[in-house]
């Protein structure tokens, strides 16, 4: 085969290349067309979900570590740094604390202290209430603390006397103890 | 950069890539409508069958849609890439309906085609071409196909057929041959 015939058949093939109207069906270009929308769509509705899911994520890596961890030091360390607006910091304001001081007159007297507890095997139902005079000693097995310069004087007291005659209870009269 | 494109169609197709990436439909039609046609009648001659050649076309196109982010222009032209796509396409679609397609090199022996196509008026020759070219072994369809038919460099046709140039060459030579051997035998038939 000489070049000459190699030449003429590569011109023939050109040639019948040229007139053959050869091509894809047009369903073809259409359903590209719509793969191409359903992708860009699927691309756009995208967005939104990556938007929230970064948020969150945000969110999550930002959130003030709890205390317990290591020392502020290291996190700073080991974290990268975050440093936000000023404007960004929320201050709750303090619950106001109120120190109410009563005059000296309305303050309570102290509760009753009971007295041989081993005796309370039956309860009281009734009883009386004797003021006395008892010596400061006597605060000292109750556990208030007493001057050692006033140890023989003497507090007024309320004694709970039950119905059986034992005394169950002392109230140190707060007007006499100093 | 696909918003600054005013005419796709007199874009070439390397520059239209980001813009289809991007989702730029006009820049995709532009492509498909230049290319679309030489992709068909590669397939078409290869496997013979006008549904299979659509399926190619359509899944080569396919590949460009999601592919076009990924396509380095510097590696060979988006011609070529589509024809090696449409290549592997063809061959997995003829495997899916159980056809063996053979892009291997075959033993055949050469027809002595001598004056032939002296003895042939230009139309009868186109004729006896289209009857011919399916009859001839895939392997050198092919390249007759992309080299002759489509006019790509043999560069190109070595990329896309995953063999040396030197290679493309011999089977455009024997290809060729064979083609011109069987129209005589054709002539010596009609005679």
């Amino acid at each position: 085969m000489t070049q000459d015939e190699h030449r003429r058949i590569s011109v023939l093939l050109e040639k019948m290349a040229d007139e053959d109207a050869l091509s894809a069906p047009p369903a073809v270009e259409a359903a590209l067309l719509a793969e191409m929308r359903r992708r860009r769509y699927r691309r756009i509705a995208l967005w939104p979900l990556l938007a929230a899911a970064a948020a969150m994520a945000a969110v999550v890596w930002l959130r003030p570590a709890p205390p317990a961890e290591a020392p502020a030091a290291e996190r700073a360390v080991a974290s990268p740094m975050v440093e936000l607006p000023v404007a960004a910091e929320i201050v709750l304001p303090k619950p106001a604390r109120r120190r109410v001081t009563l005059p000296a007159k309305a303050r309570p007297e102290p509760g009753f202290v009971p007295v041989g507890v081993w005796q309370w095997v039956e309860p009281m139902e009734r009883g009386t209430i004797l003021r006395v005079r008892l010596p400061r000693s006597a605060m000292a097995e109750f556990g208030v603390a007493v001057n050692a310069d006033r140890w023989n004087e003497t507090v007024p007291a309320d004694v709970m006397v039950a119905e059986d005659g034992s005394v169950r209870a002392v109230r140190f009269v707060s007007s006499g103890v100093q | 950069m696909w918003n600054r494109i005013s005419d796709p169609a007199a874009v070439i197709d390397e520059d239209l890539l980001e813009s289809i990436a991007n989702g730029n439909e006009a820049a995709f039609l532009a492509v498909y409508r230049r290319r679309q046609a030489s992709i068909y009648r590669y397939a078409l001659h290869l496997c013979g069958m006008t549904d299979v050649a659509a399926d190619v076309v359509q899944e080569t196109f396919l590949a460009l849609l999601k592919g076009a982010a990924k396509l380095n222009a510097d590696r060979g032209t988006v011609l070529a890439w589509l024809f090696a796509v449409a290549r592997k396409q063809t061959l997995r679609q003829m495997a899916a309906r159980r056809r063996h397609l053979s892009l291997e090199d075959e033993a055949c022996e050469l027809p002595e085609p001598a004056g032939v196509l002296d003895e042939l008026e230009q139309a009868q020759l186109l004729e006896r071409l289209r009857e011919v070219i399916p009859t001839l072994p895939p392997v050198y369809r092919e390249v007759l196909v992309l080299c002759d038919m489509q006019g790509l460099p043999y560069e190109d046709v070595a990329a896309i057929t995953g063999c040396p140039i030197g290679t493309v060459r011999s089977r455009l030579h024997r290809g060729r041959a064979l083609l011109a051997g069987k129209m005589r035998t054709m002539v010596g038939f009609a005679s």
